[in-house]
């Protein structure tokens, strides 16, 4: 089976007065179809980084990023995006927020109305089209968020800490969320977060990367069935062994930008 | 806000004018050089009437109206076109920018002379010192919102492939839009005062502004009152109309402020 995402020998590199900052060291990730595969490492590890590089964001590096097998050469809509900030736009309504993602679909009017009103309804805000998201919890702005991205259709979700700012049982109730959207829509997934539990619970593959620079230390799989039960033994299990990678006594700053202002 | 609440608020917003209406009419009764200055309010309401009944005043106020809405949608969409670049292109503001600037600290009355030696003192220069007038305001104000964009928003519309135009009429305008709404709304103020100064300076035709130059020349002190009470409430009713377009255009920005 063809990678839905391939990420092969991928360096990045930061100028910095006049000095050269690598941030990603050969990076090589793969992503099959359907697969949830979470990133996890500490603060400044590059993660983020590397997430906006596929995202098409961020450009200037080396190596090779390709969708279905198709280098990339910026953003396109073969992959959505759900930033930890909701990004709605304030003057547009839920519905119309949702719909802006399909500016660049040549589709009618009314295939556009009842793809937005599927999606909302597969994120569970029915009823809440004409609302404004000044209106909305966090909770639901990131919902509406979320159908925005998969509005498309997208071979890969690229979610970059995607509940990094709901509160703590929000952020439970909407990992269930997600992982039943996944379920039923079926897009690879590629999330950064902080949270390994939340990694653990949500992914097939969770990657543990590395600072100064950024690489991938270790590849945990967690051979589970979705969906699942957040209480499981097993889960408690891998996510101690990533933690204890993460913690363990590698104790040196990892965001080399960082450890060089505060030297300063 | 219940029905006595809402009396109790127009009660209040209107005890200041009404002392100062009292003091007026203690004063005007002060004799003859008095009565010259402070016209009776009695003198005022009669004239006032006249110039009602015989259409002098409703003709004037409407032509008056006419030039500052003309000037308002000449100068204010001028104005935006001329923001909007500004704002949103680097290179536009360096080469158009320190220009602006540098007019805009010009005042209007300065610019009459120019004005008057170059299109005449006709209904184009007046035309043109109204559109002066709000273009300044509106170009500063779109400018500003332009500018402030937020930087996430445009990133999503990278995100999600729109194009330059695309992002313009779906990111960058609606995000510009309060800034706009204000500047507009400072831009009416300021055509409605140049459409009476430009009335007052340049030839003239029907408006308030020569309403009020013929009173003088009478000495018929109690229509230059008739005149700039009309110019006042003209003036809170345009400011009142352009206040509900703006929530009724932005929705979103009305509910935001409650």
């Amino acid at each position: 089976m063809r990678a839905a995402l391939q990420v092969r020998g991928v360096r990045k590199a930061y100028e910095l007065h006049g000095r050269t900052l690598p941030v990603l060291a050969d990076i090589d990730l793969d992503l099959e179809p359907g697969q949830f595969v979470s990133i996890v490492g500490a603060s400044g590890c590059g993660k983020s980084t590397l997430l906006r590089l596929i995202a098409g964001l961020e450009g200037d590096y080396a190596g090779q990023i390709q969708i279905d097998g198709v280098p990339i050469t910026g953003p396109g809509l073969e992959r959505g995006i759900v930033f930890q900030d909701h990004r709605l736009l304030p003057w547009l309504t839920v519905a119309d927020n949702v719909r802006i993602a399909l500016l660049n679909r040549p589709i009618t009017a009314e295939a556009a109305a009842s793809l937005v009103r599927e999606h909302l309804a597969l994120v569970g805000l029915q009823g809440f089209e004409t609302a404004y998201p000044h209106q909305l919890s966090g909770g639901m702005a990131q919902r509406a968020a979320i159908a925005r991205a998969l509005i498309n259709d997208p071979k890969v979700l690229l979610l970059d800490e995607p509940f990094g700012a709901l509160d703590a049982l929000t952020r439970i109730r909407l990992q269930g969320e997600l992982q039943r959207i996944w379920l039923r829509n079926r897009s690879a997934m590629l999330m950064v977060t902080h949270d390994v539990r939340e990694a653990v619970y949500l992914s097939d593959l969770v990657i543990v990367m590395g600072g100064s620079p950024g690489r991938i230390v270790s590849r945990a799989r967690v051979p589970l069935p979705h969906p699942r039960d957040r209480a499981l033994a097993e889960l408690r299990e891998i996510e101690e062994e990533i933690l204890s990678q993460l913690i363990g006594p590698a104790d040196a700053p990892a965001n080399p930008v960082v450890a060089a202002t505060t030297a300063a | 806000m219940t029905v006595p609440a809402r009396i109790w608020t127009v009660v209040r917003s209107l005890l200041i004018p009404a002392a100062l209406l009292g003091t007026w009419e203690l004063l005007s009764r002060g004799g003859a050089a008095a009565t010259y200055a402070f016209v009776p309010l009695r003198q005022v309401a009669t004239a006032a009437r006249t110039a009602l009944s015989n259409g002098e005043l409703i003709g004037n106020l409407i032509a008056s109206a006419e030039h500052a809405c003309l000037g308002l949608v000449a100068g204010g969409l001028a104005g935006l076109l001329l923001g909007a670049c500004l704002g949103a292109s680097r290179i536009c503001d360096r080469i158009l920018g320190p220009l602006f600037h540098g007019l805009r600290q010009v005042p209007l009355l300065g610019l009459a002379p120019l004005i008057g030696l170059s299109f005449g003192n006709g209904a184009g220069a007046k035309l043109l010192v109204i559109a002066l007038a709000a273009f300044y305001p509106v170009a500063l104000a779109t400018a500003g919102g332009v500018r402030n964009v937020e930087r996430a928003h445009l990133e999503l519309g990278r995100a999600l492939t729109l194009d330059r135009r695309q992002v313009f009429r779906h990111i960058l305008l609606p995000a510009a839009a309060p800034a706009i709404a204000s500047g507009f709304l400072q831009a009416l103020a300021f055509a409605w005062l140049a459409t009476i100064g430009s009335e007052l300076l340049f030839t003239a035709s029907a408006g308030l502004g020569s309403f009020m130059q013929q009173a003088e020349a009478n000495g018929r002190m109690e229509m230059v009152i008739v005149g700039i009470t009309a110019i006042a409430l003209v003036g809170l009713a345009m400011n009142g109309l352009v206040i509900r377009a703006v929530h009724w255009l932005l929705p979103w920005h009305a509910v935001e402020q409650k």
